[in-house]
Formats: C-alpha cells, sequence, structure tokens
C-alpha cells in the first residue's frame, strides 16, 4: 500500500504563500499557528530557492516517538494524526520535529500552551468524520470527502504535490526527465560546498 | 460485651470509603495509543476512496498534455 506524501518541487516554487493562505483558511486555523510555512534559502539573492514545509507525515515519525501521553496515532496510509483530547501541550514534539510542524496557540496568559496543532494532511482527527467538533479541533477532513489537502489542490504552479506517494514520485520524475537532470537545490553540492 | 463484632463492623465501613473505582482509569503503555479511534481508518478500507483520491491527484496535479483543456 502506498503512503501519503507531501513534496514540493524548489524549481517551481514561487514563493507566493498561497499554500499558506489557502490552508489557514480551509481549516480556520487560529492566530499564531502556521501549519505550513514558505522556507527560502538564499533569499533575495538571484537564484533563490523556495520550499512549503508543513508535517511530512514521517514513515518513523519522532514526535511520536516522544510524546510522553502518546497522543499519535498513524493511519495504515502513513498519515500522523493525534488526539487533542490526550495532548498535555509539553512541547516534546515540538523539539523532536525536524521540520517545526507542531505548534501551540496561547491560550492565556504568562506563555502558556495550549493543545499542539499541525497539519493533519487535510484528514481531521479521531472525531466523527465531517463533524463540528472535529472542524473545530482540527480543521477539515477533505479526505473523507475524497479531495486532496487543498494547499496541493491550489498550487498554481503544481510545485506542491500531495497524495499516494508513488503517483507523486512518478509525476516528480517525469518532470525531472524533462528539465534533463536531478535539481542540485538539496543535492551533494549543497551538503558539501567547496 | 463483647466488642470484636462492633469493632469489625467499623473497621469495614471506614475501609469503604477507600474504595477507588478502577475500571475508568486508563493504564499507560509505552506506544500504545489509547485515545478514540479514527472513524477515518475504517472508511479508507472501504473500496473506491483510495482510488477516487488517485484518481483526483492525477487530474488535479499531474501536467497537462498539450491540447488538453
Amino acid at each position: 500500500m502506498a503512503r501519503m506524501k507531501f513534496l514540493c518541487d524548489a524549481e517551481r516554487c514561487i514563493e507566493c504563500n498561497a499554500c499558506v493562505t489557502a490552508c489557514k483558511n480551509e481549516n480556520e486555523v487560529p492566530w499564531g499557528v502556521n501549519r505550513r510555512r514558505v522556507v527560502t534559502l538564499d533569499d533575495g539573492v538571484p537564484g533563490e530557492k523556495s520550499i512549503s514545509v508543513a508535517c511530512m507525515h514521517c514513515s518513523d515519525a519522532p514526535c511520536m516517538a516522544v510524546c510522553p501521553v502518546d497522543c499519535f496515532y498513524q493511519t495504515a496510509d502513513g498519515l500522523v494524526l493525534h488526539d487533542k483530547d490526550l495532548c498535555i501541550g509539553c512541547g516534546y514534539c515540538f523539539y523532536a520535529c525536524p521540520f517545526g510542524a507542531p505548534q501551540y496557540p496561547q491560550k492565556s496568559a504568562f506563555g502558556t500552551r495550549g493543545k499542539m496543532d499541525k497539519c493533519t494532511f487535510c484528514a481531521g482527527g479521531p472525531e466523527a468524520d465531517g463533524s463540528e467538533e472535529e472542524f473545530h479541533k482540527y480543521g477539515r477532513n477533505r479526505i473523507a470527502e475524497g479531495k486532496l489537502p487543498l494547499c496541493a489542490e491550489m498550487c498554481s504552479t503544481k510545485a506542491l504535490l500531495a497524495g499516494d506517494g508513488d503517483v507523486v514520485a512518478d509525476i516528480f520524475r517525469k518532470r525531472v526527465i524533462q528539465r534533463g537532470g536531478r535539481p542540485q537545490t538539496w543535492g551533494w553540492d549543497k551538503a558539501y560546498p567547496e | 460485651m463483647n466488642r470484636v463484632p462492633l469493632l469489625l463492623l467499623g473497621c469495614v465501613a471506614a475501609l469503604a470509603g477507600c474504595y477507588e473505582r478502577v475500571g475508568d482509569v486508563v493504564l499507560h503503555e509505552p506506544h500504545v495509543y489509547k485515545g478514540k479511534a479514527d472513524p477515518l481508518i475504517a472508511r479508507m478500507e472501504q473500496p473506491g476512496l483510495r482510488e477516487r483520491l488517485r484518481e483526483r491527484l492525477v487530474a488535479v496535479q499531474a501536467e497537462r498534455e498539450r491540447g488538453q483543456p
């Protein structure tokens, strides 16, 4: 069975931040929480590259490994979701996540953390599918409606892909062949510059 | 007068106050999710949904061929 994956094509992302806006609007994400962000390398320099980053729904998710109350669960399709009723807002998942995906709304004074909030791949949470409670806690459940995450579906340059990992890989492979080479944005030269 | 039965009765009554219902307690086990079951997991197993998502991915996010609207 294939796994659901995000992939952002750095050669195509134009840093328009429409994915961020679409996510916030679709899921009515509270102020101060960004489930998705656009990160730019060498901003302002010719040849700058941007990618859109959210929860990558890791196969071996570090957030799941460190959660002291085990509020995370993983679906058969690889989506990493969590139960906000179990979350104690400790912040361990935030420190463990290499993408900074878990976010915390400031619910009260003195910087007290609320329940953790993160990208759900538009798959909601453990409440009844499409219920008001689910929407309030986790945002819209587009997967149950047969739709894919809105951030990817509305990407104007089709830089952000989301869905069945095999199909996503096929789409990206065709692009790479068409371009005549593998992009070096995140390649060897970037990791080990001379 | 024999006070033993009365004393025993008093002890039983006192201990009754210490009763704790353990049925509602969820015991923690490392790396075991014990929250609510997500109905989406069962829904994904139904035939058709995965195929619909796959078709939608190809229709919406794949490159358009020349001449395709």
